[in-house]
């Protein structure tokens, strides 16, 4: 089910906020349980077994690990099992395809005979509810969560409808304590309907229009210098209000159930670095990615050569979770020579001296080249779009009919305000209440119901991820 | 690496009493809006003694698809939807001169079809693999050009075996002969990849119909248009010079018919709204479009009157009764416009005296190109004529019919170009029966 959908803003919601605060606190961890396996069946009711499957196996793993009298062996061998067998289910569903056909090809190559590949639907969301639950094993084997009072606590854990499908990544022991005890005042009730309909609107007023630019021009045969660069413009801004626009509906999802969520976003156009660009975009991700991947493999704590090598495998891993291309692998290369690069300059860039509006306007620079990667659908497209983007050609194009209208000019220009200004949803939504919000936010929402009335479906960018 | 806190931020702290009042009341206005929806929808179903929609996803099994459909029916018969997105749409193209997701907007008093403009900017494509299909197989690597090539020759080898003629012709859009009435365009001339196809089709020895170049030239040497400035199709002008070529390409490889039939003509004049306006569904947008007149020339036989069907064979298919003709012609809306009755009428007849028939005549009828091709060729004409259907429905049609090609000697493919990569159900393979029924 999409956030932005009919049914979602005028069934779903009411019906859970209608039960959820009818419900006596001790039911409503198995309600939010049963409503979040609604909401993840609606696309593919037979993926709910899939991760069902998924949460019984690792809460039992964690009741292994935690198990009084468990030897360190015990633990250690759990803990593997446990990383194994999610990384497999993970593996086939979203690797599988693409490591078959890169054997295929190589069998081609050396004149073998190839073999049929299954064709290998990827369950939405997958990637997200397999970091929840890795992250809560992890977590206790190492101590820092304790395995979870009851299998609804956790279920409700790994199936929370907010977050499920595409983050923000939630860690088990940021949210246990909300799981045992949460509270449920009108003040964050009120802050999570601010940010919900800042993310709502930033999604179907903002995302989806920069969507139909991007998809216009990276779909185009030979789109001209103007174009591509217009194009990626749009896409940076589509990704971001698609996916902050997300962040933030899950955060106000959150909530209004009672849960605090972690800051996804951190205005991340602003940063000065990519170094700061990581500490502004996906913070969830880049956090699960330091804390279960860079520090165990040694950090920077092994000297400068293994820095350098844990970030390159830590940026190409990041890079392949967004999904089995190779741009993707090429994405995450991208990032991780340029992280490996200020790491080597102590962490700052080599245009650190320039003035900030500069900086600023290089690393966004730097942005949009790692975006046609993220964005074109295989390598050879990607270089065929930096080609269209550096060969200074600008014959006249039909394309453009399609890319200067006045909607999509006004809506970049939004965009550029916006995402160029510090002012966070996230911020936003926890200052002091005034009449000034329902004023302003009320008639938006109103507003972006009814440009939701006139649009197609539109699904999340990261839900295919 | 990054050095973020992963404590969660505290809770907004308590509000003062004074911004208590404005908190209670954002929250009752939120719930308002999301509640009201679906109960003052279900209160009107309830009133209109219909079954209340929402409850349809206790009535059928929960599977992807009827999920889909259920989501579908929720939105397209919500009161909200329905009474609350003509009045946006028409804001947006009103404010933001945005006619939404069908068209584009083109030069002053022009508007485009959307696919028509996206299937001369996206590139050959490799084919889509089927979804449905269990294993991943190398021929999704085909590309559309090629399949659509693969399905014209085993058409042609197909009717080769029973002595029958295949003439293509696909129809260029109107982007591909006015792209210079698109923004930011100025060049008159355009390359649409339709004609690699046609090369394409010459080199596999399939008989085919070059109308771009015939069209670009025609729009040097003339200033009546050849399409519709707000409509998909051509006018009649157009219908006419295309008609009249592929009379004269038909009788260049001697497959015309022997002259059996005096035809007489009657200009009408028709009042034309386009169906691209009709797609935008802005209200009212034909206040910034008026009506194009257009001088029909209607053409009727000598004994039987206008060319007008009087069987159809199902909904949305249209046979000529004439069994004697040698010829058989497959299209689309192309073949129908000023032909036959449409769908959905979008013109009418200027008249200052009310004609008690008008709802039931065709507009103008027998004035489009099987008509004209008929009249060029002195013969009548046998057709199947399927909305969007060219690619394949035609075809499969015919397969169903195939008594259909006794006695011919020629089948003319009429479709339009966008059909080759976007064409609703692609370029299947449609056998056609081994025996004809006589």
């Amino acid at each position: 089910m999409v956030f932005t959908s009919h049914v979602f803003i005028f069934y779903f919601l009411p019906l859970v906020l209608l039960v959820y605060y009818n419900l006596p606190h001790r039911w409503r961890n198995l309600f939010v349980t049963l409503i979040s396996y609604i909401f993840y069946g609606w696309w593919k009711p037979w993926f709910v077994l899939l991760m069902f499957f998924s949460t019984v196996l690792d809460y039992f793993w964690a009741r292994v690990i935690a198990r009084k009298g468990a030897t360190p062996a015990q633990r250690r061998s759990a803990v593997v099992a446990c990383v194994v067998i999610n990384l497999l289910l993970l593996g086939f569903f979203k690797y599988y395809m693409f490591s078959a056909e890169g054997l295929n090809l190589l069998l081609r190559l050396v004149g073998a005979d190839t073999f049929r590949i299954l064709r290998v639907t990827l369950p939405i969301g997958i990637s997200f509810y397999t970091f929840h639950s890795l992250t809560y094993v992890i977590d206790v084997y190492r101590n820092e969560a304790k395995p979870a009072k009851s299998f609804s606590d956790y279920s409700a854990f790994v199936a929370l409808f907010p977050d499920l499908v595409a983050g923000p990544i939630i860690r088990y022991h940021t949210l246990a304590d909300q799981l045992a005890c949460r509270q449920h005042t009108i003040s964050r009730f009120s802050s999570g309907i601010t940010i919900f309909i800042l993310g709502f609107a930033k999604k179907i007023l903002l995302a989806n229009s920069m969507g139909q630019v991007a998809d216009a021009v990276f779909s185009a045969a030979a789109p001209n210098t103007l174009d591509a660069w217009f194009g990626i413009l749009a896409y940076a801004f589509q990704i971001y209000f698609d996916f902050c626009g997300y962040s933030d509906m899950a955060v106000g999802l959150g909530r209004m159930l009672g849960f605090e969520f972690l800051k996804n976003f951190d205005a991340p156009y602003l940063a000065e670095s990519i170094t700061d660009l990581w500490r502004r975009w996906h913070i969830s991700l880049s956090t699960v990615l330091r804390d279960y991947l860079y520090i165990p493999l040694g950090g920077n704590k092994k000297g400068l050569t293994r820095t350098y090598i844990n970030l390159a495998i830590v940026m190409l891993l990041g890079g392949l979770w967004h999904g089995a291309k190779w741009n993707f692998i090429a994405w995450g290369a991208y990032h991780g020579a340029l992280l490996c690069y200020e790491r080597w300059r102590a962490k700052k860039s080599l245009y650190n001296l320039l003035p900030r509006p500069p900086r600023i306007a290089i690393t966004f620079l730097l942005m949009l080249f790692s975006w046609v990667l993220f964005r074109a659908t295989d390598l050879t497209a990607a270089i065929h779009y930096f080609s269209a983007m550096f060969t200074l050609h600008f014959p006249a194009s039909l394309l453009a009919a399609e890319l200067y209208t006045p909607l999509h000019l006004v809506v970049m220009a939004i965009c550029l305000l916006l995402v160029f200004q510090p002012i966070q949803a996230f911020d936003f939504s926890q200052r002091p209440q005034t009449w000034t919000r329902p004023t302003v936010l009320l008639p938006l929402f109103a507003f972006s119901l009814l440009v939701m009335f006139t649009q197609a479906f539109n699904p999340f960018l990261y839900f295919q991820f | 690496m990054t050095t973020i806190t992963t404590i969660p931020p505290a809770p907004p702290k308590a509000a003062p009493r004074s911004t208590r009042a404005s908190e209670i009341t954002y929250i009752i206005l939120f719930l308002t809006i999301i509640f009201s929806v679906p109960i003052i929808q279900t209160l009107i179903e309830l009133r209109r003694h219909e079954r209340v929609q929402f409850t349809d996803v206790f009535r059928y099994r929960p599977t992807d698809t009827n999920l889909r459909q259920y989501e579908k029916n929720l939105e397209d018969k919500s009161v909200f939807q329905q009474s609350l997105r003509p009045p946006m749409q028409q804001f947006y193209f009103t404010a933001l001169r945005d006619p939404g997701s069908k068209a584009i907007l083109g030069r002053p008093g022009w508007i485009f079809y959307r696919l028509d403009v996206r299937y001369l900017i996206e590139p050959n494509s490799p084919e889509p693999g089927d979804p449905s299909s269990t294993f991943l197989t190398p021929e999704d690597h085909t590309t559309l050009r090629d399949s659509v090539l693969a399905a014209i020759v085993r058409f042609r080898d197909q009717l080769k075996q029973r002595n029958i003629a295949l003439l293509v012709i696909p129809i260029p859009g109107k982007p591909s002969i006015y792209p210079d009435q698109l923004p930011y365009v100025s060049s008159q001339s355009l390359h649409s990849p339709t004609q690699d196809l046609l090369a394409a089709l010459n080199k596999q020895d399939v008989p085919t119909i070059d109308l771009f170049t015939l069209f670009h030239t025609l729009r040097q040497s003339q200033s009546e248009p050849l399409y519709l400035q707000t409509d998909t199709h051509w006018t009649p002008h157009g219908t006419e010079l295309a008609a009249q070529a592929v009379a004269h390409h038909i009788r260049t490889l001697n497959l015309a018919p022997k002259p059996s039939r005096d035809f007489l003509t009657t200009p009408i004049t028709v009042a034309r709204i386009g169906d691209i306006l009709d797609m935008t569904q802005v209200p009212n947008i034909q206040s910034y479009f008026p009506p194009e007149l257009v001088l029909c020339t209607q053409i009727s036989d000598s004994k039987t009157g206008p060319l007008i069907p009087t069987l159809a064979d199902r909904p949305g298919s249209f046979r000529h009764p004439s069994r004697e003709s040698q010829i058989l012609v497959l299209g689309d809306s192309f073949c129908r416009i000023y032909q036959t009755p449409e769908p959905k009428s979008l013109g009418q007849i200027p008249t200052t005296q009310p004609d008690p028939n008008s709802a039931r005549r065709p507009l103008p009828g027998s004035a489009g190109f099987i008509s004209h091709l008929a009249f060029h060729l002195k013969a009548p004409l046998d057709y199947i004529i399927s909305d969007g259907g060219a690619s394949t429905d035609v075809r499969r049609k015919l397969s169903t019919n195939a008594q259909l090609l006794a006695g011919k000697k020629l089948v003319i493919w009429q479709f339009i170009e966008r059909d080759i990569r976007l064409g609703k159900e692609g370029w299947q393979d449609i056998p056609l029966p081994t025996q004809l029924e006589n």
